[in-house]
């Protein structure tokens, strides 16, 4: 379902595999909120967003959990106000990604004051040499406690952020695993550690300094995850995704997959809508001048329909619904899997491709055993 | 004809010949500053980029000497790269002097002496020149000395001369009028002509360009090759100057151009002698050979449903490039493709250049070889320019492949490790001459097929640049040769099998494995490279498989730059080639060609 997204480009610090548009100055959160309040309101002017009806609300970053709670209502008051349809109260689901530094029963009691149901935890890992060799700024401990008191203030909808694929031993990593899923938790989201370059991390690699994990580190702690994950209920609806019951599935990343239309807001946001992606200015000061002179500091992009076609190939194939590719042809007027037959016929003999058991038509996904290389197979796939 | 002098330039890469020419044409008002492109006579973007010229053109140029007279010169550049010494040698027949242009920071290469040695065969009249003296490390005492010591001239005969401050320019003008000999022949002999360059427009056809031994020819005339009998109309006959500049008549000495509806550049061989119809010359100009090509490859289309394309392209391609031979063959592991003759690697890689830029046309090059001579037990011989046409060992009595001359000269500093790099290679050393006190001729007599691998790039790089090279054809002799295959997962590739010395072959088999484990990237499955002899293997390297490739994150502001990255593999996979199960890049097949 269509969605709007929040971008909140501030964190107190920056960990060192982060790529994401973010500063750590915060003396012009003041501004900053100013100027989203003003982009709320030019966004829904331009008229461009008047068909879809938006169920959820996600502040992502950065880190929104350091804007004052009174600000974070501010905004979410301020879009609901202009894009929440008039037969509900509030969103499906407003989500805000929190770190665990900021959790407490007076930040807690503010972001339920502000709306939010879901809370999205930056936990990564429970260790805290792993914690502190990324430049995190919590402790495991403060990760459990934080959850604890998430869910006994109120939020029954809680996920927990974590990496793999960190210079750890295995055991580790299973203790990070176990930890997570006895926690009052109904969502996890867990990554495999990217090197980007402009990161820390990046410099460390490029120098030497730091290796990334063998493939066979990755494939291990993956395989102990999804095991695990399935003991304690959880299903595994994307790629680094899981959730207990449907009802746990994040609604609003979900609307990215199908390809649903998003709002977004703030600098470095992306919105999307029919056939263009816009971002905004991914540089904060100027964000707040232009939008201050009532501009929106968008570059766009024009998708093509083969360029929607791959899109939904290669976000549909990263769930557990899969792909039709009669639908995609339907929707775009080519099948991928018509085109590219060689990559059919390969994928489909050796089980990277398989009929999921929905009854609505023939959908394709790749089973959990090789989402890994799941690039591989929606690249053999793309139309050119 | 008094008043036609007929020239050449003999010089090495890099020594700037296309300059100091350029500079030439400016001087003779031949080309205003306007029209001048640097390499003036380089016309193809390839020639211009590698700095070679690969084809020979003519230019006319109108000089007013000090005698107050107009004298017509025409230069006839000439291609300064192995893979293209006959063409070298048409060009120099067809002139009476020649300009020696020599690098005074370098010295001079093996190139230049054998192509001096041409011209002074023919008795071309040798005019020296020291080029880029602008340079600080010119050493004009030195280089003049190993002038001297070559063709016996004085010190005051070498013309000090820089292309780019145009230092010399006018000696040089001078020294052609007043010491190239006038051209010599018979106006009232029937018309005779040598053939010493040809191209293709795409709207005229072929343009052959010539020179008049003997006798004249008008625009109409009936002519004919005398290699091939066919007869042709001259529609359209003229001299070269910076365009094409039609006449009625041309005769004795002129160097000039045809176009007679001819289409494709086969039909004109370079060397041929051109004469009329309604009264032929019974004589050919001597020298004439059918060029035969040293270097054998498979060519095959990326994708294998561009066949027919690459078909058409390369029929396209050999309209302006005779040389170029090929015939269909087919390969289990890549379908059907070509195999093609070239004159040699450089040749090669020009073909294959020249696909990819003026047609579009991505190919596969398999591992380049050279044409082998089966002896089998009835009796009869066998070319073989493919290995993979090699009969069974039962099949054979022998094999024979060519070897060649190779002459190098180099700073005695490295006669060391260019006679290893040699023997290494198979080479035996046949002499060794001092050309100054630290200038040396090694001559080695080598197999062919050493060359065709990796060598030119390696004496380059142990000399640091210094050694240069040429070679001549010498014969077949018996190897002791033996096929080794390389198989991936099982499948024999037949397109990288290479015939190779027994001696040689385990090595090789170690080191190609190798290589291919460097550029064939990790597939999703474990990848087997084997190297064999018949039904042994003698080496074997594994790729892991691919176990993780999946992007993390994919949310709203990550589905453009994946969609992107994704479309990237897409793109890399269509440059590959499916061997079997396993996908394998364009640069793999020629794998043995950069073996450390």
């Amino acid at each position: 379902m269509p969605g709007i997204y929040v971008h909140i480009p501030f964190c107190r610090t920056a960990c060192h595999y982060c790529d994401f548009h973010f500063s750590t100055s915060l003396q012009r959160t003041g501004e900053f909120v100013t100027g989203l309040l003003k982009e709320v309101q030019l966004r829904k002017e331009s008229g461009v967003w008047d068909g879809p009806e938006f169920n959820t609300l996600y502040f992502g970053g950065g880190t929104p959990s350091v804007l004052p709670s009174e600000d974070l209502k501010r905004i979410t008051d301020a879009i609901k106000a202009e894009f929440l349809p008039e037969n509900l109260t509030s969103f499906k689901e407003t989500t805000i990604e929190v770190n665990p530094e900021d959790v407490n029963e007076g930040t807690l009691q503010g972001w339920l004051d502000a709306g939010f149901d879901r809370l999205s935890i930056g936990v990564q890992s429970f260790e805290d040499s792993q914690l502190e060799w990324m430049n995190r700024k919590h402790s495991g401990t403060e990760a459990v406690k934080a959850v604890g008191l998430a869910h006994k203030m109120g939020f029954n909808k809680i996920s927990l952020d974590l990496i793999y694929g960190l210079p750890q031993n295995d055991k580790e990593w299973r203790e990070t695993v176990d930890k997570a899923l006895n926690l009052p938790i109904n969502h996890i989201s867990c990554y495999a550690l990217t090197v980007e370059p402009k990161t820390v991390l990046g410099h460390r690699v490029s120098e030497g300094i730091e290796k990334v994990a063998p493939d066979e580190k990755i494939e291990a702690d993956y395989e102990y995850l999804c095991s695990a994950a399935k003991k304690a209920g959880f299903i595994h609806y994307e790629v680094s995704n899981w959730a207990i019951g449907e009802e746990g599935r994040a609604l609003h990343n979900s609307g990215y997959w199908s390809g649903e239309p998003y709002v977004g807001l703030g600098p470095g946001a992306h919105g999307f809508r029919d056939n263009i992606r816009y971002v905004v200015i991914s540089n904060n000061p100027k964000y707040i001048s232009e939008v201050g002179r009532g501009l929106l500091p968008d570059s766009s992009e024009k998708l093509s329909r083969i360029d929607r076609c791959n899109e939904s190939l290669m976000t549909g194939l990263r769930t557990d619904v899969g792909v039709s590719f009669v639908e995609l042809e339907r929707l775009w007027g080519v099948n991928p899997a018509v085109v590219n037959h060689e990559a059919w016929k390969k994928w489909t003999g050796s089980g990277g491709l398989i009929k999921t058991g929905c009854k609505s038509g023939e959908y394709f996904r790749i089973p959990e055993k090789m989402w890994l290389i799941g690039d591989s197979i929606s690249s053999d796939f793309f139309v050119t | 004809m008094k008043r036609i002098r007929n020239f050449c330039i003999i010089a090495h890469i890099d020594h700037g010949k296309s300059t100091l020419a350029d500079r030439l044409l400016q001087e003779t008002g031949t080309i205003t500053e306007r029209q001048m492109q640097e390499q003036t006579l380089d016309d193809m973007d390839l020639e211009r980029e590698r700095g070679i010229t690969i084809k020979s053109h003519a230019i006319q140029m109108q000089h007013t000497h000090t005698d107050g007279e107009q004298y017509i010169l025409n230069l006839i550049d000439t291609p300064g790269h192995v893979d293209f010494s006959y063409e070298v040698s048409r060009s120099i027949a067809a002139c009476e002097g020649a300009l020696l242009i020599v690098d005074a920071t370098q010295g001079i290469e093996a190139q230049t002496i054998s192509n001096l040695y041409l011209a002074l065969e023919h008795d071309l009249e040798i005019i020296p020149v020291l080029n880029k003296m602008d340079l600080d490390s010119a050493d004009p005492e030195e280089v003049g000395d190993q002038i001297i010591d070559l063709i016996g001239c004085d010190r005051s005969d070498i013309i000090p001369a820089s292309g780019k401050s145009g230092l010399g320019v006018q000696e040089i003008l001078k020294a052609v009028v007043e010491k190239v000999p006038a051209p010599k022949g018979d106006v009232d002999a029937p018309f005779q002509a040598m053939i010493f360059d040809s191209v293709f427009n795409s709207f005229r056809g072929i343009i052959a360009y010539f020179r008049v031994v003997n006798g004249t020819v008008n625009r109409r005339d009936k002519v004919k090759f005398l290699s091939t009998d066919k007869e042709y109309i001259a529609d359209e006959i003229g001299v070269l100057g910076l365009d094409l500049i039609p006449k009625d008549t041309l005769s004795i000495g002129d160097v000039g151009y045809i176009i007679s509806g001819i289409k494709e550049a086969k039909e004109v061989k370079v060397g041929d002698t051109l004469t009329t119809c309604e009264n032929p010359c019974t004589e050919a100009v001597t020298g004439f050979e059918d060029v035969k090509p040293m270097v054998f490859a498979g060519l095959y289309p990326v994708d294998t449903d561009d066949y027919e394309e690459l078909r058409f392209s390369m029929e396209k391609l050999q309209l302006n490039d005779a040389s170029l031979v090929f015939e269909p063959e087919s390969s289990a592991a890549l379908g059907f493709g070509f195999r093609c003759g070239f004159l040699g690697m450089l040749h090669m890689e020009i073909v294959q250049e020249r696909l990819e830029r003026e047609f579009n046309m991505t190919v596969i090059t398999t591992v380049p070889n050279v044409s082998y001579l089966a002896h089998l037990p009835n009796g009869t011989q066998q070319v073989i320019n493919n290995p993979s046409d090699l009969p069974e060992n039962k099949g054979l009595i022998k094999v024979e492949e060519p070897f060649i001359k190779a002459q190098i000269i180099t700073k005695s500093d490295y006669i060391g490790t260019v006679m290893s790099l040699c023997i290494q290679k198979r080479g035996d050393l046949v002499s060794q001459i001092y050309l100054t006190s630290d200038r040396v001729e090694l001559t080695f007599s080598m197999p062919l097929g050493e060359i065709v691998f990796d060598f030119y790039d390696k004496l380059k790089s142990i000399s640091r640049g210094y050694a240069s090279f040429d070679y001549f054809p010498d014969g077949y002799r018996e190897s002791n040769l033996v096929k080794l295959d390389i198989m991936l997962n099982g499948d024999q590739v037949d397109a990288l099998s290479a015939l190779i010395h027994r001696d040689h072959a385990h090595s090789f088999g170690k080191r190609i494995c190798i290589k291919l484990k460097e550029l064939i990237p990790r597939q999703q499955f474990m990848v087997a490279i084997q190297a064999a002899i018949g039904a042994k293997i003698i080496s074997r390297e594994t790729i892991s498989a691919v176990r993780k490739d999946v992007t993390a994150k994919c949310y709203g502001g990550d589905i453009t730059r994946k969609r992107k990255l994704l479309e990237k593999q897409k793109k890399g996979k269509k440059r590959m080639r499916q061997i079997g199960s396993v996908e394998v890049p364009q640069s793999a097949f020629l794998a043995i060609l950069k073996l450390d």
